[in-house]
């Protein structure tokens, strides 16, 4: 049974197709990673299944545990449990991080069925998980990634993502702008949430990350579609050749 | 109203001339004479280019009766953690609503005679200020000598309360700081009854003197809120003022800062909320005239529906107030595709090694900030309301006075679009 499940997926935005279809299956507990050079369509395809309404889906289908997210407002799916690490996550002045956040646990708990997390409750949960990432607390005293260093920013978004328990998270670039030190913590943050009914899919540029969260599958992205899956020596192999050596056997394919 | 012709009979010009005999003769016989030179303006006015005062113009303002205050009027105006709460009706002290008035203060309707008015700035130009002038029956003196400070914050609360006619009214709040001396004075303007206000307040500060100001516009939708702002510092003072307009159809704030001595600072900004077709129109001058003095001007409004706003701002660099560090912001949220905002920032600077900046921005709630909040389960209504909010944070954080920034506040998320959306939590930033 899978938990996500892309078949022949176009994207375009304001005319121009982006993705080209995209088939892509993640059953729970695996870890996919997609490769690709800038432009090949990979944040669009994050973008896209956590539900941004700038790009317009001109075929196919996406479904979370059956479910048709295409139908779902970006809420909805977060709910469903679709989380998306961004890229670069959104500075918010004024909007306090820990009121933002109870009001997405609660909103999530809700659909869960579970009762709203009281102020204690909250607070101890924001601490231990804090402590997943090695985030300082009273980061969390600002507002939303307001004022925050691009790896703390990275590790906040990290921490959301265990905050809100969601059931296939989507990583993009999260990796980029780290420095070796804060990609371990990062990692580790992300290992500590594997789990048997979690699914990932872990966009990358660069191999670096897949050290650390090591995948079941690579794919390999390009001018919108997938054009090569493998296994996690796919990834090696793309670090040692570039992706023109990817580029001029697709176009010899061709 | 006042377009005295000779068959015609204007009620204010009736009462000004009744007050004339009892205090300020020539000062408000010479106001009440530019008021009638200058006339409504037209749009065609430069200073009231945004304002449409047809409406008002057409309207015969009725001098206003005498009233008090009921409790129940009164309780939901007031602000938690300030001392005395100094109650007008109408333009005249309401001594059964008030408390005990302090030491420092005066009422000036028994001082009308000694008391130099507009000593501050003019405003000649401007008929509200005039009308003010002209009209003026009562108001506050607060003196607070050198080295002093007031205990608590003074609170001034003015009601407008008709008896069916619309009515005309104003007061005025003189605040003369000494040297080293420091106050917190708010005035809150409400009354739900078709009404032309013109609260005018005077600041004199000296040297290193400490002001807080907030004057919270609280009316319903029929009052015309015409008012001034003036303030004169000395070498090393500070002048933090706010002004926080959720309520009235027309609300306009001149604002005028003379930055006298060496070294003084003045911050005025502004918070609006717009509302079917309300106005808000500020329009502020700063005149940095000494060396080393600093100014910060923002102002933000959101507007929804057909509101409006209108920020016109001019930075006046003195020859030889060099190291002149002045900064000036005006921020508009739209949130209806019928509203609308202008902004026009105006430099005039005659010294060299000066720094101004100015930066107008008018736009719709941030796409990414909300996709961002909405795909992290917040629903679209509470992530639209918390970046309302945000929007309104930036300014409410600037104001130093704690017990003012919470009332601020809830204020605001009382009338914010969407806010039943947010609990109280949002504030505890």
């Amino acid at each position: 049974m899978s938990l996500l499940q892309i078949k022949n997926l176009h994207a375009s935005v304001e005319g121009i197709e982006i993705l080209k279809g995209i088939d892509l299956e993640i059953r729970p507990g695996e870890v996919h990673s997609i490769m690709g050079p800038n432009g090949s369509g990979k944040s669009t395809l994050s973008r896209v299944i956590a539900g941004e309404e700038t790009y317009e889906i001109t075929e196919g289908s996406v479904t979370l545990g059956g479910k048709d997210l295409l139908d779902m407002d970006p809420e909805e799916r977060a709910r469903e449990g679709i989380f998306l690490a961004f890229q670069y996550p959104v500075e918010i002045p004024g909007v306090s991080t820990k009121y933002f956040l109870r009001t997405a646990v609660n909103a999530i708990r809700a659909h869960r069925g579970l009762d709203e997390l009281d102020a204690y409750g909250f607070l101890k949960l924001v601490k231990e998980k804090a402590a997943w990432v090695e985030l300082d607390p009273s980061l969390l005293d600002r507002p939303v990634n307001d004022g925050f260093s691009g790896g703390e920013k990275k590790r906040a978004e990290i921490f959301q993502m265990a905050m809100l328990e969601p059931t296939m998270c989507i990583l993009d670039e999260t990796d980029s702008g780290l420095d070796i030190d804060a990609l371990r913590i990062v990692a580790d943050g992300v290992n500590q949430q594997r789990s048997s009914e979690r699914g990932f899919l872990v966009i990358t540029h660069y191999q670096r990350l897949l050290e650390y969260i090591v995948p079941d599958m690579v794919h390999v992205l390009l001018d919108g579609r997938i054009v090569r899956s493998g296994g996690k020596e796919l990834a090696l192999e793309l670090e040692e050749k570039g992706y023109s050596w990817i580029e001029q056997e697709v176009a010899a394919g061709a | 109203m006042c377009s005295k012709t000779l068959d015609q009979a204007c009620p204010l010009c009736d009462a000004i001339e009744v007050l004339a005999e009892r205090s300020m003769r020539e000062r408000r016989m010479e106001a009440c004479e530019r008021w009638h030179n200058i006339g409504w303006p037209s749009r065609r006015s430069e200073a009231f280019r945004y304002c449409n005062l047809k409406p008002a113009a057409e309207t015969a303002w009725q001098p206003a009766p005498n009233a008090s205050a009921e409790a129940s009027e009164l309780e939901p105006l007031s602000i938690p953690g300030t001392g005395a709460r100094l109650v007008f009706v109408n333009g005249r002290f309401d001594a059964d609503a008030s408390a005990a008035i302090p030491s420092e203060v005066q009422l000036l309707s028994s001082i009308l005679n000694e008391t130099e008015l507009d000593r501050v700035a003019k405003f000649d130009d401007d008929p509200f200020a005039q009308l003010s002038t002209a009209m003026v029956e009562d108001g506050v003196l607060i003196e607070i000598p050198d080295g002093q400070e007031l205990a608590e914050p003074i609170h001034i609360v003015h009601l407008s309360k008709a008896n069916g006619e619309p009515i005309a009214s104003t007061l005025r709040v003189i605040i003369r700081l000494g040297r080293d001396a420091k106050a917190c004075v708010l005035e809150t303007w409400a009354g739900d009854c078709p009404a032309l206000v013109m609260p005018m307040t005077e600041v004199e500060l000296d040297e290193n003197a400490h002001c807080d100001h907030a004057r919270l516009v609280e009316h319903g939708d029929g009052v015309w809120h015409m008012g001034g702002v003036a303030s004169r510092q000395g070498a090393g003072s500070t002048f933090e003022s706010v002004v926080l307009t959720v309520g009235g159809h027309t609300v306009r704030t001149i604002a005028h800062s003379s930055l006298d001595g060496e070294g003084a600072h003045a911050a005025v900004r502004g918070f609006g909320i717009g509302d079917e077709h309300r106005h808000i129109d500020s329009r502020l001058r700063v005149d940095h005239m000494s060396p080393n003095c600093t100014s910060r001007e923002i102002f933000k409004h959101l507007l929804p529906d057909h509101s409006t706003s209108a920020f016109t701002a001019r930075i006046y660099v003195n020859e030889g107030a060099h190291g002149t560090d002045a900064v000036q912001t005006s921020r508009n949220l739209l949130l209806s595709d019928t509203a609308k905002a202008w902004s026009r920032p105006e430099l005039e600077i005659y010294a060299d090694d000066v720094k101004c900046t100015h930066g107008a921005t008018t736009g719709e709630i941030d796409p990414g900030g909300l996709f961002y909040l909405r795909a992290r389960g917040v629903p679209e209504a509470t992530a639209r309301a918390l970046l309302a909010w945000a929007f309104a944070a930036e300014v409410i954080n600037e104001v130093p006075v704690e017990s003012l920034r919470t009332h601020l506040a809830s204020r605001i998320l009382a009338q914010l679009p969407g806010a039943e959306a947010l609990d109280e939590g949002v504030v505890s930033l």
